[in-house]
């Protein structure tokens, strides 16, 4: 890699595990509760409140930091559902292949017609699930391109001479399955659940700026609804409306780029320059 | 040089093999017709025709990687082609393969100490504590230095892979081996090397082999008989240096001669040995 | 490829007709760890019409040297020495002047044919576009000389060869087609890499012997480890090893009394010629010994050899070793 995309990767890996720190440390590093009235509504920023306070009074910059939690929570947790589920189905289903494959590939065809995100919008219309349901929900039903993906790396691995060869020498499909194949997938599996992060991320808040969940939960969705909602717009409110927005972007940023160079990295094109 | 018994330990009989048009490759991929052969043991039978000659397929057969559409397959005496999945599995140690291209035979994520581990590994042969000197001596056995054994498959050459390859498949001590065009896809010195190992192991491990090739004049040297294959059936066997002064199939006459003509090619330009 | 001996070319070592010269030609490559020495101290010489087969192993340089005289090396190469093309230097052409040259005077038939073709062209369409590209024909005209041009190598049904994709037709077509490429632009050079590697041995027969037919009036330098596809189609040997030339002279002269140990084990490795290996490997191009590069491989190797690198020397008329064996 180039002088300049390591100088992204590691940019955007540290933004990442910036992230991940105030997420963990939420509580020591939040100022005031952020459910707490500790100022008074709409006021701009100062001293006290860096981000000024909503108009309920509460601290914005609070809301903020405590809200990475479950935003993350909910985008990574949606992920690594979507990964596993990829890897074990596609694993199985493309080593085997036959009609247990033909079953699964139809109903994975039938799903991957219906949109992700209006599915889940009526799902959560009409059974009002928790937080946790729309994340299991969200990896359950987006794990379909993946387990797509990994199907057909795993169909090619499976004609490969060394997995003809482990076969040859008498070892169990399962053997074969996960010291043959799966190491050889895991880039492509790691790829996808940097992506897929991002991903969910950003559905995420999306789902919870339409209120589609608990709408007393404090995340960037709701921040972003409740400025929005508020007249933030109108009465100019950027330290309120801004924020939260900045905060996704950042870290969807952060999260496509190291994408982009593992998928650069992991390039199989391990060239050996033939003279 | 082979001693022969009378039961063969490797046996064909009327097999034939069609390959359904599912398939994403658009070759047509010849079907195998009655294809009838045998093997004795301690003997290695050559397998020559052009590509797409249905060769290779001959070699996967014999080892029950893909299923006949019809006839049966022996090995020592088992019916090979109705055995179930465990029985089969069980067998397997004593046949192996070696591919064309070394560069796809080894999983890309072991190291060399690990692929020849794995099969003692997977049928329980030594321990923990036997294990590195039996792939010490295997590696020394196939002329691999020892330090290569924590490499990767990238970091050594088609050559060496080849070898590693070989060492992998001794681990298990097999009595039968296909050997699939081993050399095709390396240079004349690394064949030369590959070639006088196989050699080596028909010769101090009395090994039974089957080598494919398009290769006429590597086949001579390698094989006590030879089967000549033309558009998925065999239409010659016979033993190598009759072949060769008396090829009776025209297909056969016509690589004999053309194998002739190439070698008396190079040849008139002087070396004569 | 009767082995008459009829000149296939006016070779009398005169430069009057000199094409090609590549001198004191030193390739190196910067990887991010260490320095590949790919060509050291090279020096070819082909006059108009002379068939020139270079022979070596992989790794031995000889792929790189076709791709000096292309001009088709990396940016990051470091390259020493001139390659004089009809006296001009074209290590010191820009980018625009080596495109006239490239695929018009010198044209290139590269290795692996399954790879280098476009999959998703049509073999007539990859064909036509050197002449439509090189502005030598517009390209209904081109179309049509290039059926003519298939019709030629061989194939049988031209029109519906054209149309066919590379993954449609076997690997000897694949070969025809890339020479048809070559020859299209009628180039006065060419320069043609393993033309016969993974071909079976009826295949390989015909692809040389449409190659030696087409190349008769022709400059040629072929690459190749195939000592048959050398005598095939050259009169003059030049052996590489470890990125130099080791040996070099006429097809006779090295096969017949191969001076260079390395040569002997090549033509001794053959099973023909009693299979008889040559023990170790060859060294890797970033990790080149002192002394004699292929002394850790040579029975007859002495003190002096491993210490002192031998230059190319003549021994007798225009055969060149480079060793020291004989002192």
């Amino acid at each position: 890699m180039t002088v300049t995309r390591t100088l992204v990767l590691y940019i955007s890996v540290a933004i990442l595990f910036l992230y991940a720190i105030i997420a963990v440390f939420a509580p020591l590093l939040t100022p005031w509760d952020p459910h707490a009235i500790s100022g008074t509504p709409l006021e701009k920023p100062d001293a006290l409140h860096p981000l000024g306070t909503n108009d309920t009074g509460q601290d914005i910059l609070s809301q903020l930091l405590y809200g990475t939690r479950i935003t993350l929570l909910i985008g990574f947790g949606a992920a690594i559902l979507s990964v596993v589920i990829s890897t074990s189905v596609g694993l199985v289903t493309g080593y085997y292949g036959g009609l247990f494959d033909e079953i699964v590939s139809r109903i994975i065809d039938i799903f991957m017609t219906i949109p992700l995100f209006p599915l889940l919008l009526v799902l959560a219309l009409f059974f009002n699930p928790s937080i946790w349901t729309m994340s299991i929900l969200m990896g359950a039903l987006g794990s379909t391109h993946g387990i797509r993906v990994v199907r057909s790396q795993v169909l090619s691995l499976a004609q490969s001479n060394f997995v003809e060869g482990a076969r040859a020498i008498g070892a169990s499909d399962f053997r074969i399955m996960t010291r043959h194949i799966l190491p050889n997938i895991m880039p492509i599996v790691v790829v996808k659940f940097v992506t897929s992060s991002q991903h969910y991320l950003v559905m995420g808040v999306g789902l919870s700026f339409l209120g589609l969940w608990d709408t007393t939960t404090i995340d960037w969705g709701t921040m972003i609804n409740q400025a929005y909602s508020s007249g933030g717009v109108a009465l100019g409110l950027w330290w309120w409306l801004l924020p939260p927005g900045i905060a996704v972007v950042g870290i969807s940023l952060a999260l496509a780029l190291i994408g982009y160079s593992f998928e650069e990295k992991f390039n199989p094109r391990v060239g050996v320059n033939r003279l | 040089m082979s001693e022969q018994s009378r039961e063969p330990l490797v046996w064909m009989d009327r097999v034939a093999k069609d390959f359904s048009s599912g398939f994403l490759a658009k070759k047509s991929v010849p079907t195998i017709r009655n294809v009838s052969l045998e093997i004795h043991k301690g003997e290695t039978l050559g397998l020559v025709g052009e590509s797409g000659s249905g060769k290779t397929t001959i070699g996967r057969l014999l080892l029950m990687l893909t299923k006949p559409t019809g006839g049966t397959v022996r090995f020592d005496g088992t019916d090979l082609t109705h055995l179930p999945r465990n029985d089969l599995r069980r067998i397997r140690p004593r046949m192996q393969i070696l591919f064309q291209d070394p560069d796809t035979s080894l999983n890309p994520r072991m190291n060399i100490r690990d692929s020849i581990a794995e099969p003692m590994e997977v049928w329980g042969i030594g321990d923990s504590g036997s294990r590195p000197g039996r792939i010490a001596e295997l590696m020394e056995q196939v002329g691999l230095q020892p330090e290569l054994a924590e490499r990767y498959p990238w970091e050594l050459s088609g050559g060496q892979k080849q070898r590693a390859v070989l060492a992998r498949v001794l681990a298990l001590g097999p009595e039968f081996l296909v050997a699939d065009e081993p050399t095709s896809a390396l240079d004349l010195s690394v064949q030369a090397q590959v070639l006088s190992l196989l050699k080596e192991m028909q010769q101090a491990h009395g090994l039974t082999m089957l080598f494919i090739s398009h290769d006429l004049s590597v086949v001579r040297v390698m094989s006590d008989r030879i089967a000549v294959m033309y558009r998925g059936e065999i239409v010659e066997t016979a033993a190598t240096e009759d072949l060769f002064r008396e090829p009776k199939h025209p297909y056969t006459r016509q690589l004999v001669e053309a194998e002739r003509q190439t070698e008396s090619e190079w040849s008139c330009a002087g070396l004569r040995s | 490829m009767s082995g008459e001996p009829v000149p296939k070319s006016a070779s009398c070592g005169c430069s009057r007709n000199n094409l090609l010269r590549v001198s004191d030609l030193r390739v190196r490559f910067d990887t991010h760890s260490e320095e590949v020495r790919a060509l050291d101290t090279v020096d070819i010489g082909l006059n108009e019409g002379e068939h020139l087969a270079l022979i070596g192993e992989s790794g031995c340089g000889k792929t790189v040297l076709a791709q000096a005289i292309l001009g088709l090396l990396p940016a990051n190469t470091r390259i020493g020495g001139t390659i004089e093309y009809r006296d001009k230097n074209l290590l010191a052409q820009g980018e625009e002047e080596i495109r006239k040259i490239r695929g018009r005077k010198i044209a290139l038939i590269p290795q692996s044919s399954a790879h280098v073709l476009n999959p998703v062209e049509t073999v007539g369409d990859q064909i036509a576009e050197v002449l439509t590209s090189h502005h030598i024909l517009p390209p209904d005209a081109a179309r049509i000389e290039t059926t003519r041009l298939l019709g030629e190598m061989g194939f049988e049904k031209p029109d519906l060869a054209y149309r066919k994709y590379p993954h449609e037709i076997s690997g000897g077509m694949r070969e025809r087609a890339l020479i048809a490429m070559a020859l299209s632009a009628d180039p006065e050079m060419i320069v043609a890499d393993e033309p016969t590697a993974g071909l079976d041995v009826m295949v390989r027969r015909r692809v040389l012997g449409m190659l030696a037919e087409r190349t008769r009036d022709r400059t040629l330098l072929v690459i190749t480890h195939d000592l048959v596809t050398a005598s095939a189609l050259s009169q003059k040997i030049a052996v590489m090893y470890a990125g130099e030339i080791v040996e070099a002279g006429t097809l006779r002269e090295v096969l017949e009394s191969p001076s260079h140990p390395y040569t002997e084990g090549l033509l001794s490795s053959h099973p023909s010629r009693g299979l008889r290996p040559i023990p170790g490997i060859s060294p890797l191009a970033s990790s080149l010994p002192d002394g004699c590069r292929f002394a850790a491989r040579c029975p007859r190797a002495t003190c002096s050899c491993r210490k002192n690198h031998p230059e190319l020397a003549r021994t007798c008329g225009n055969h060149e070793v480079r060793c020291r064996c004989d002192e």
